[in-house]
Order: C-alpha cells, then structure tokens, then sequence
C-alpha cells in the first residue's frame, strides 16, 4: 500500500490531492451516495447491537426513512449509561481506544468517546487534508513534505486533537515539535512554549490552534514579549541565532516591531473557533499566512473544512463522518419545548440556506445515533462556484445554547457579534457578552478585556455596527429605539488570571475559560472579582 | 588497446547510450535533472577516453580542463537530479549557491584560471598524460562531493521512510551507483591510484546500476525506449557485421574485377545477401522478442492459448481454473480470484481461485463503489491504489475494506457480456513487486473481453446442469410418481417412485405406449389424461384408481400439457385411504368399547333405580359388581388410550430404576393366578436366577409383562398350558410367553401390534378386548429400546417374545457391573 509519504516521494501529487482533499470534488449525488451506502453498514451494526436495541426500543429500521422515523434525536446525556468503557460490549464495534472531552458543569462529567479503528484512520486523515488545504494557493497543490515540522500545542490524548495527532504519526512522517512523548507530558502552557522555544531552530511548517491563540502569540512578539518565552540555553543555539538575525534584519527593513512571520515561514495554519473569520486577516498579517478554518468535535471527528488558500466563505462537510442531518432551528427550539415533538430533519440534498441544527449518526461502528452537537449552522449557499465545490457550504453561529434573544425580534449568536466587532477594526480584546435586566429593562452588557481598547462610545458604535451587518437587528434596532449595549472592561489580565485559577482547581479543559456568550451570574462574579483586584495590585499579576 | 582504453570506451559508451536513451523521454523535470547529470558524465568519460588515447599534451591539457570544468559539474546535476526525483522543495537556496559555485569553477577552469591543473606529464607506467592538479581544484572537490553526499543522504533518508519496496528498489540502486561514483573518484587524488582507472570503472559500474533500476525497476519509466533501442540495435550490429565481412570477402575474392563489373559484382553479392541474411534476420527477431519483451511475449502467446481454448471448454471449474493459471503464470501474479454474479442476489461471489492458502470467504454486494466503478468506466482496470486515493470509495464498509486488504487485490479486472457486468478477475500483486503496466492493463482488458462470454456461458452452463441435476434429483427422491408421456401417450420417463407405484422397472416402462401399462381404463373419456389431452389445459388432481398387474391402488393424478407432452403426476394414496378406514374403524371400534360397558351401567342402574331387585340384597350386589366391573373396563380402556397417546407422541415420562424381568414375572403371576386357575390353565416358569438387571420404567414394563401373560390366560383353552421364560444373551434379556391357545393366522400377524387391531380368532370366539394391549406393550418396549415379535400357528397357540437391553455395565458379561437385589422371591 502506498502511503502519503510516498505518493509525494513519487510526484503523484494528483493521487495525494485526491486521497485527502477528494471529498471537496464531489458531487452532491456521490456525497449522498457515499452517505447512504456508509449509513447501511451502520445500520446493519446498531440492529446488532444493545445500544442499537436501546434507542430503537426493540424494532429494527431497514431503511433511512425508517430510522429517521424510529430513532429519537439524542444528547449526551442518554448515553451517560452506555458509553463506559467497561461496557463495550454494547456498542455497535468494538473500540481501539476512548476519547474524553469536557462534559456539561452540574450535569455531567467529562464525555467519554469510543474511538474506532475506522474512525482513528479517519481523522488523521482528514488532518493531513487539512494540512494539504492550508497550505494549498490553488487546487491541487500539494506543500506537504515528509519531515515538515509540526508545531505541538494542543491537548493530548485522550482529548481528539492530541488522539489525531497520534494517529497521523503512524501514517505521515511529521516532525513533531515537542517530540509526542514529551509534549504529552507536558502541561498546557509548559507545552505551547517549549514547542515555540524549540522552533526557533527547527521552524514551523504547520500549526494548529484556536484563532484567538494564534493572534494573542502573534500579538506576544509584535509586543516584544516573544510570547512569555523563558530565557533558555535554546536561544545560544547557531540556527536559532540566524533565525532570530534574520528575522530582526526583516522587520527593521520594514520599519516595523518583530512578527512572527519574520521569524518562521509556516506552510500552513488551522484554525477552529467562532472567531476564526474574524481574527483571519490579523493572523495573516502577523503570521503570514492565511489560517484555514476547520470545524471538528469529539463525538465525529471533522466535520467541515474550508477550500484551499483558506478563502472561500463556507466550509464543505466531510462525506464519511457521519451521516448529517440538518434540523431546521425552529423545529430544534419546539423539541427543546417539548420533547415529546418529531423535528423534521433534512439531509444534505434538501437543504436550502437558513440556519439548521446540525444532528450526526456515527459511521463505521461509532455510538452516536441522530447525536445533536449542540452547534447552530447556517446553510450560507448550495454550493461555490469560485472553487468548483458542488457541495452546500455551511458557516457555523454558534453553539445552540449560546444564543442572546432580544425582544424575539434577534437571536445575537457569538459569530454576529464577533462580525460587528470584527467590522469596527478594534485592537484585539476579548469579551463576555450578557442578557441583564435593570428594573425589568433587558439589556447587553459586554465585558471586554484588551489593552489599547476605548470603552466610550463603542455601545454606540456596536450598536452601529449590528444594525450595518445584520438586518434582524436593524429591525429590533428600529423597531425599540433604543441601544440595548452597556460596555464594561475588565482589568488586562482577568481572563489569564480566571483561567490560571481554573487550572489550578484542576478544571476541565473545556472549562477552563468563561462561557462567552451567557455565562453564569457566579462566572461573572468571579470575574469581576478577579479585575478589582487585578484593578487593586496590577503588579502582583 | 590497453585496458585503460578499453575501460574508458566501455564507459563512454555506456554513458553515451544511457544519454540517448533518457534523452529521448526526458519530459518530466527530474528526468531534464538526470540528463544533464548524464550529459556531464559523458562529457567526463569522453575527455578522459581521448586524454588516453592522445600522445600530444597539448591535446590531453584541453581534454582535462574539459573534464574539470564541464564533467565537473555531474555533482551539482545528480544533487539537482535527486531533488526533483525525491520532490525536495524545501531549502531552495541550497541548490541556489550549489549552482552559482558549480558555475564558477566552471567558468574558473574553462576560462583558464589558474591553480586548476598546473602541470601536464606523461606517465610511462599507464601511457597516457596525467595532471598536476593546483589547489583550488580542493574548494573545487569539496563542492563536487558536497553535491554527491548531499543526493546520497537525501536518497539514504528516503530509503529508509519509505515502504515501497519498488521505490527501495530504485532507490538501492541509484545509491550504489552514486556510492562507487564517490569513492571512486576519491581515488583521485592518491597519486599512486590515480594511475588506475578504478573512477572510471565506479563510473562503468553506476551506469550499469542506472541501466538495471531503468529496465528493471522502471526509473524514470524509459524502460521502454531502452528497450527498443536494444531491440533494434542488436540485429542491424549483427547484419551490418555480416554485410561488412560479406564485402569484405568478395573484395578479397574478386579483386581482379574492376570497372562496371564491380556494379554487378555488387549487385549479386547484395542479392545474395538478401536472401541470405533476411531468413537469419527474422530469426534473430524472433529469439530476441522474447528476450526483449519477455512480459508482452508471453502475454500475447497467454491470449493467443486463450482465445483458443476458451470458447471450447464449457465446465467452468477448468475454464476459470486455466483463466486463472494462464494469467497468473503469464504475469507473474501470486494469486487470483475469479468472482461471478449470482443472478438471483446480484451479488458476485467467488467461483475459483489460485494461488492463495484459504478459501476466499467474501462477495461484492450489487452496490459495492468497486462494481460501480467498473461499470461507469468501462474498458478500465480498477487498482488498488485507486481505491485508496479516489473519493468515491469513501463509501467502502469497514468490513469490505478488510476484505479487500485480506484478499491483498491489486487490480479488478471487468468480465462484460453483452454489455453487461458478470464477473469480476481480482488480481494480487505481481510477484515484481511493480505495479501493473499499461502492456498489462491492455493484455487484461483484451483477455477479458475475450473470455467474458466464454466464462458467462460456462457459468451458465454450470448453472444449468446444476439445475438439471437438482430437478433429476428432486424427481429420483419424489413420493409421487412422475411420468412423461409424448403427444403420442409414450412413455418417455418414469421415476422411481411412479416405478415402485407401478410395481415393474421404470426401463420396462419406457417406450411403451400409456393404455398398454395402466390399462385402457385410464383414458376413459372423462379420466384426467383424456380431460388434459382434449383441452389443452392442466387437469387438477383427481382420486381414481390405479390397476396394476398384480395389484390395485388408490392414487390422486393430475396431469399438466407440456410443450411435447404430458406430465402425470401421481401420489399413492392407497395408505391414506387405508387409514381412513381404519380411522372409521377405530372410531367405531371405541364407540362400540365404550358403549357397550355404558350401556350395561346404564341398564343396571336403571334397574337398581326402579328397585327391580326388591329386597334381594343378593341380585343387588350382582347388579353393583357387574356395574362396578365395567367402569373398572371403562377406566382401563380410557388409561390405555392415554398411555398410548402419551407414548406415540412422546410426551410420557419414563421413569427408569434397575429392575429385573424374572422379579416382575414372579409378580405379575402371582397376581395372575387366580385368573389361570378360573380359566384351567397352568402357568410354568422357566426363570433363571442370575439374571442382570435392566434399567427401565417399572409401571410400563410391568404392563407389558401383565398384557403378555393375561392374554396368554385368555386365549388358552382350559386344560391348556402356558409356559413364561426368561433368558439372557448377548447384552439382553429375552421374555418368551408361549400359550397353547387358539392362535393367530400368519398373515394377520404383521397388524397384531397395531392399534384397535384384533385377531379375527379372537373376535370369532368372542373374546372380549380392546385392542390396545398389544399396541401399547410394543410401545413401551421399545421406548426401552427393545423390540416385540410374535409368531402363532392358528388352533395350535401362539409365543410373543420380548427382547430388552440389560443395565450398562452389565451386558458385557464380564461381571463387573454389580447391584443388590433388595429381595429374592
């Protein structure tokens, strides 16, 4: 069998492309084809199974209408009892290993995920298409290479960033910087700076992260603090030095503070998060090179990425990840109401562009059946003409429970508000967002945190900007006359400082940050607990 | 020629060859890289081959700036070469200043800059000038094996990354060559070696490791052009040789000739030579086609068998099985499957294999992305690495992925028939290890089109007389009887079951003609065969009767019109009949057993009601005994027709202790005795006092025991004897009652054991009994897995005899199973 490796070893560079990146060549017949057919399989194994017995209660669907008609739509919470590793038994295929990811505070503790063979390969595949994309400028340009350098930020296994980055070693021969062993015994912060100090003599030819993390290590160097490096023996290094000369010689040429792309050439980055588009054009500037935006999750692996060049406005959705189904989010909110309601569902073909509720049914022998993420898309086209994709690209909101309802006239996801945010070309800051009452008066009070940001004036401007960028709330605007926004800031530093508290309390990976849209009164407070003090004695921080 | 000389042309023209060659297919970047490493090596050999044939110095010095300065840079152009070939792109500054150095001792040496060679002299002891290199030819070299250990440790890391063994393979070789290259021309700067040609034999030696990674290995894919060009240029050397010695010998022969007499000299000779030489140059095309082009020879002589033998074998097992060994053998193929599609599911499923250890145990369902893939691109061969690669087989099952890494398929080869998928010729890899060429996939392709309808008819074929022979043998094994007639009411075919109906063979049968076997009764007008006959149509199936020679049958026939005949289909319903009779018999054989007891009851009931008696207490108790007797007669018939049913049905729970026979005989006539004596009859035993136990259900053995001797009472006359033994052999224990009774006609013998069955003795002498003893003692008995039999002369007596298996442990006669008796009588 001919690896990756050595397809490009041989220049079949178009075999390479369309072992990876084929998925955005389809048509929406072969996706659905390939959907159904996959489907069947899965089929066969939930009839065989407990937990297939369990949700079908006793019947047996055959077909694809029958299991939508029989099958429930389900949350984490009804597999509490299922998905145990001592209870293996019951699922559709046995599991090479188990995954965990944040679970929900107060009810639930971490999510445990049975990782098949099947879906192992999957996801390191997909990654390595995800890499081939972020560094493609055009279609079917292959920049990866045996030997590039991984840089190695994100969380170990059994989390799925590092479980993925496991499963790509065994089929591509990446330089993993830290090495795999060292950067699972690493700590969080211990891990992101020695990969950083460590790559100033190796480079970087590929790096994944969350978008915010991207800017903020960007923003670290253009500031002078080399993004919290410590004064290492690494630094002596001759490679290291020439790479740091160089990289002063470049940004005094262009009379500018030192950049991150001034010091290593990335190939090609990836970054997840809501405000990925946002954040897009800065990482470039900073990195040089424009991040491509993926969308991925425990339970299924990938579930959509962005064409090449990182460009294009939607994001296509992988073919064998799991059988999708898009719930229409009016239909999602009346089963919510009441769970005794049947949503209607549609798959890829029937949908048209609005904003659905994304369900997945596992592949392969995975567990999950009619499985609601949590996360609201939005169908934006049936397809990209300017990339050739016949595919409908979807572009995601939110999470499903993260939405600010104001007056019923607008639903404020995390990605409007980011979008209005992103338009007024603020400095970097990152924010909170809350529905709070005065006197029975609903209104939006953010919270931001950045250095150079002005508060006065940008309820107004927010404001402004929502009316300009969305028409919901342009009539909401028209319609109450009035300016829901209030703007705090919190002291620099309160989010660092939250999350360090967090860590040491020993939280859980998805909780070590504040929820940003609604969070908690007790989150809140905590917050603002942490910025008067910060407030109090900046320098004790 | 010295052997420096020799060596050094050796080299040129290798170099010269592999120049030509690559040349005429350098299209793709690394194959322009590996020209220019080649030109520059050619360059080399050839300003070397002059520097030792030439005795001027003037000459040598220029050649040697040459070499320096333009072979020189074979370094950087193989560095070149093996980043394009490994598809290097980073570090491009690399190759950046490797160039620009490279240009400079370049442009330094051809330009005449000094410190290169700084001296020329003749050496007496090779025979040829040798240089005093300067030292700026060190930076010079340092350059030159800093490009070569650049390529060596790029090739080295590749080598051990990848898992190609095709790519090792290339890769092997292109290192060792460029290894002997290294240490070769190190060689160089030892002045006592660098007399010695041992470069420019490194050098001889990469070319030739180039050549076999080319020919062999497919590097750079020129194969083929190298190929030919030997092809062709193997016979014109040897004719042209041929020509040259022909003329060479007329000349010496004809010298004298002269003027327009060399015109026709020439002319003969040529003839000659024509006609000479084109038979030896068809023969040495023939010998070196199959040396050249050994695969596509044989691949053309496989469809050349092929084309032949196929559409003359018709049993698919050796069809598929010569398929398979042709092409397997033809390829070098470690293994391979043919799959055929099952009309009724659609699936294809494997029909004959070679070359793998176990059975393949797998099927493509009609949907499988392979089959559709071979249908929407018909006239292609799907591989391996197709499946890996493309994006439609994304929607592969997990299960049928590990299918097809077990089968270890490389390439799916289509069978069309009349436009129409039916099978599927599954290919391992070649033993090679190289990937299929497009001379394969065409040879495939041709085979498969060649043998699809072959392998199609043969499957049809099979399929055929697989259905023959299930139709053959469902109608051998049929009950019923089948029989074929013609239009002209022949017979045509019998089976055995209308044969055994019938009574007489089935070739007895055949050929004559319908009225003459059944009789003229069977086509009566209005009989089924007649019905069938006059209107053409199926007849359903009727009763009637079926008269033989020798015997008469109730039979259902129905008769069905074929295309060129009839069918009779017949079932013996003589047994079924039969047993309704008896049916009605037993009915009426139970109303009558029950009514007869219930009306006695009733009556003297009545009569005990209407005080008939008066005070006579006497006839009262008569009254009441004879009342009493026959709900005992009542309850004993209900009984034995509830064990009986339990029995027959299996539903009765035995309950087995160790017993003995001769114990429960002692009983039961003990009991009997009064019975005996009433009727005048003497009961003798004859039991043994060492026999084995059994291991049985005392309550129903003991019924058997007490039916046997009762009836034996019964049907004695008075005065008679009734003599009881018992006797043990070979594992079991025989009861024998013998009676000196009123007997049982032989032939009623064999229904003696049936139910409701009573000996017309019995009934004439008005002996009364139900008819179940008997039927529920042969039950009980071989519940126990005995057996029951009886034999009788009628007016003389009769003798039943009961065969029971002794205990386990016990049958053996070795004595070592032992039991207590709990008492003796």
């Amino acid at each position: 069998m001919s690896t990756t490796a050595d397809l490009i070893a041989e220049g079949r560079l178009d075999e390479v492309w369309s072992k990876h990146c084929g998925f955005l060549d389809l048509s929406l017949q072969q996706f659905m084809q390939i959907q159904r057919r996959l489907f069947d399989e899965q089929l066969e194994l939930l009839n065989r199974c407990e937990l297939g017995r369990h949700f079908f209660r006793g019947r047996k669907p055959r077909t694809l209408e029958e299991f939508r008609e029989i099958a429930p739509l389900t949350m984490y919470q009804d597999y509490l009892d299922l998905l145990k590793p001592d209870k293996a038994d019951l699922l559709p295929a046995q599991p090479m290993l188990w995954m965990r990811t944040s679970g929900r505070t107060g009810e639930y503790g971490p999510k445990w995920v049975p990782c098949t063979r099947a879906f192992y390969d999957q996801i390191a595949r997909y990654l390595i298409g995800t890499l081939i994309l972020a560094s493609a400028r055009h279609k079917g340009e292959i920049n990866l290479r045996p030997g590039d350098v991984f840089l190695y930020t994100v969380a170990p296994p059994p989390y799925l960033s590092g479980t993925t980055i496991r499963a790509v070693s065994e089929i591509f021969p990446f330089r993993f910087v830290p090495s795999i062993p060292e950067a699972e015994a690493m700590g969080f912060q211990e891990r992101i700076q020695a990969g950083f100090l460590r790559s100033l003599e190796t480079g970087i030819d590929f790096f994944v992260g969350l978008a915010s993390v991207l800017l903020r290590i960007g923003e670290a160097f253009a500031g002078g603090g080399g993004s919290g490096m410590k004064p290492s023996t690494q630094l002596l290094r001759p490679r290291t030095i020439y790479r740091l000369g160089r990289a002063m010689v470049r940004s005094r040429l262009q009379k500018r503070s030192l950049l991150p792309k001034d010091i290593w050439t990335v190939k090609g980055m990836v970054a997840s998060g809501m405000d990925a588009q946002v954040y897009k054009q800065r990482i470039e500037a900073m990195w040089g090179v424009n991040p491509l935006e993926a969308y991925a999750c425990t339970e299924f692996g990938t579930i959509a990425l962005q064409a090449w060049g990182a460009r294009s406005k939607g994001l296509t959705l992988a073919s064998e990840s799991a059988l999708w189904e898009f719930i229409p989010e009016a239909e999602y909110r009346a089963w919510r109401q009441d769970p005794t309601y049947k949503p209607k569902s549609l798959l890829l073909n029937e949908v048209t562009p609005g904003r659905y509720v994304l369900a997945g049914t596992s592949f392969g022998g995975g567990p999950f059946i009619r499985y609601v993420i949590g996360d609201l898309i939005r169908v934006i086209a049936l397809n990209d003409p300017e990339f050739g994709i016949q595919l409908p690209q979807i572009v995601m909101e939110s999470r499903v429970d993260d939405i600010i309802d104001m007056a019923s006239l607008v639903l404020l996801t995390e990605r409007s508000v980011w979008q209005a945010i992103g338009a007024l070309n603020l400095p970097t800051m990152d924010w909170i967002l809350r529905k709070e009452y005065d006197g029975g008066e609903p209104f939006l009070h953010l919270y931001i945190e950045g250095k150079n940001v002005v508060t006065d004036g940008l309820a107004d401007a927010l404001h402004q900007s929502l009316i300009d960028t969305m028409e919901d709330y342009a009539t909401f605007a028209t319609i109450m006359k009035r300016n829901p926004f209030r703007v705090s800031s919190l002291s620099v530093g309160t989010l660092q400082r939250y999350l360090e508290l967090k860590q040491a309390e020993k939280a859980d990976l998805g909780h070590l940050k504040p929820p940003r849209m609604q969070p908690s009164d007790a989150i809140t407070q905590r917050l603002l607990a942490i910025s008067a003090e910060l407030a109090r004695n900046p320098v004790a921080h | 020629m010295t052997y420096v000389q020799a060596v050094c042309l050796l080299a040129l023209l290798s170099y010269l060859g592999l120049l030509i060659f690559v040349g005429r297919k350098a299209r793709r970047p690394e194959s322009r890289a590996f020209l220019l490493f080649l030109l520059a090596m050619t360059v080399w050999q050839w300003s070397v081959t002059i520097v030792t044939f030439t005795h001027n110095p003037q000459v040598a010095l220029f050649w040697y700036t040459m070499a320096l300065g333009l072979g020189g840079s074979f370094g950087f152009f193989y560095a070149l070469f093996v980043r394009q070939f490994l598809n290097i792109r980073g570090h491009p500054g690399v190759i950046w200043i490797g160039g620009l150095v490279t240009l400079f001792f370049a442009l330094w040496t051809l330009g005449g800059g000094g410190f290169i060679i700084t001296d020329i002299y003749w050496n007496p002891r090779t025979g040829f000038w040798l240089p005093e290199l300067g030292w700026m030819t060190y930076p010079m070299g340092v350059g030159l094996y800093g490009h070569l250990a650049y390529g060596m440790a790029h090739l080295a890391r590749h080598y051990r990354r990848t898992t190609l063994p095709l790519v090792r393979n290339r890769l092997r070789y292109l290192l060792l060559g460029i290894a002997l290259v290294f240490a070769g021309s190190i060689v160089n700067f030892s002045d006592t070696l660098k007399a010695y040609p041992i470069d420019i034999v490194a050098n001889v030696l990469n070319a030739i490791f180039i050549a076999y990674a080319i020919l062999r290995y497919k590097l750079l894919d020129i194969g083929f052009v190298v190929k030919r060009g030997l092809f062709y240029f193997i016979p014109a050397s040897i004719l042209g040789i041929s020509y040259y010695l022909t003329i060479l010998a007329a000349v010496n022969l004809f010298h004298a000739v002269t003027g327009s007499q060399v015109a026709l000299v020439s002319l003969v000779v040529a003839a000659l030579v024509a006609v000479g030489l084109q038979p030896l140059y068809v023969r040495l095309q023939g010998w070196l086609d199959p040396l050249f082009f050994r695969e596509k020879y044989d691949l053309n002589r496989m469809l050349a068998r092929l084309s032949q033998t196929a559409s003359t074998v018709l049993d698919l097992d050796r069809l598929t099985a010569i398929l398979l060994q042709e092409i397997t053998m033809a390829m070098h193929v470690e293994h391979a499957v043919i799959f055929l599609r099952n009309k009724e599911s659609g699936d294809f499923r494997p029909v004959a294999q070679f070359g793998l250890v176990r059975p393949v145990d797998m099927a493509f369902r009609p949907d499988n992305p392979v089959l559709i893939w071979l249908q929407q691109h018909r006239g292609a061969i799907l591989t391996r690495t197709e499946i890996e690669v493309l994006p439609e087989f994304k929607a592969l099952w997990t299960r049928e992925r590990e299918e097809l890494e077990n089968l270890a398929a490389e390439a799916f080869v289509p069978l069309f028939a009349r436009g129409e998928l039916v099978g599927l010729l599954v290919l391992g890899p070649k033993r090679s290890t190289l990937p299929y060429s497009e001379d394969d996939r065409r040879a495939l392709l041709t085979m498969a089109n060649q043998t699809a309808i072959a392998v199609q008819n043969a499957w049809l074929y099979q399929t055929t007389v697989h259905e023959k022979e299930r139709t053959e043998l469902i109608i051998n094994q049929a009950f019923s009887g089948i029989i074929v007639l013609d239009l002209d009411l022949v017979i045509q075919k019998v089976n055995p079951g209308a044969a055994a109906l019938i009574g007489r063979p089935a070739a007895d049968l055949v050929g004559k003609r319908f009225t003459e076997v059944f009789g003229l009764e069977m086509w009566d007008e209005g009989s089924p065969l007649y019905l069938a006959v006059q209107n053409g149509r199926a007849v359903e199936p009727v009763e009637t009767v079926l008269v033989t020679a020798d015997r008469r049958r109730d039979i259902l026939l129905g008769v069905t019109p074929l295309e060129d005949g009839y069918l009779l289909n017949f079932a013996d319903i003589t047994r079924i009949k039969e047993l309704d009779r008896l049916r009605s018999g037993i009915v009426a054989t139970v109303s009558h057993e029950l009514r007869t007891p219930l009306a006695s009851i009733k009556g003297y009931t009545d009569l005990l009601l209407q005080e008939f008696e008066g005070d006579n207490r006497t006839l009262r108790h008569e009254f009441l005994t004879i009342i009493n007797e026959e709900t005992d007669r009542l309850v004993q018939l209900v009984s034995d027709l509830l064990d009986l049913s339990r029995l027959e049905s299996g539903r009765f729970e035995r309950k087995q202790e160790p017993l003995y026979l001769d114990e429960l005989v002692r009983e039961m006539a003990k009991t009997l005795e009064v019975q005996a004596r009433q009727a005048d009859v003497t009961l003798h035993l004859d039991l043994p006092d060492d026999l084995p136990p059994l291991l049985g259900d005392r309550t129903l053995l003991t019924a058997v025991v007490k039916n046997l001797l009762g009836n034996a009472i019964k049907f004695s006359l008075p005065g008679g004897k009734v003599e009881v033994r018992v006797r043990y052999g070979n594992g079991t224990v025989t009861l024998e009652v013998q009676d000196q009774g009123i007997g049982i006609p032989v032939e009623e013998l064999p229904h003696l054991f049936t139910k409701f069955y009573r000996a017309s003795t019995a009934r004439k002498a008005g002996i009364r009994g139900t008819g179940l003893g008997l039927a529920l003692g042969k039950e009980a008995v071989e519940l126990h897995h005995g057996r029951v039999s009886a034999t009788s002369e009628e007016g003389i007596g009769s003798c039943f005899r009961v065969v029971l298996p002794v205990m386990d442990g016990f049958g053996d006669g070795s004595g070592e199973g032992t039991l207590v008796r709990e008492s003796q009588p």
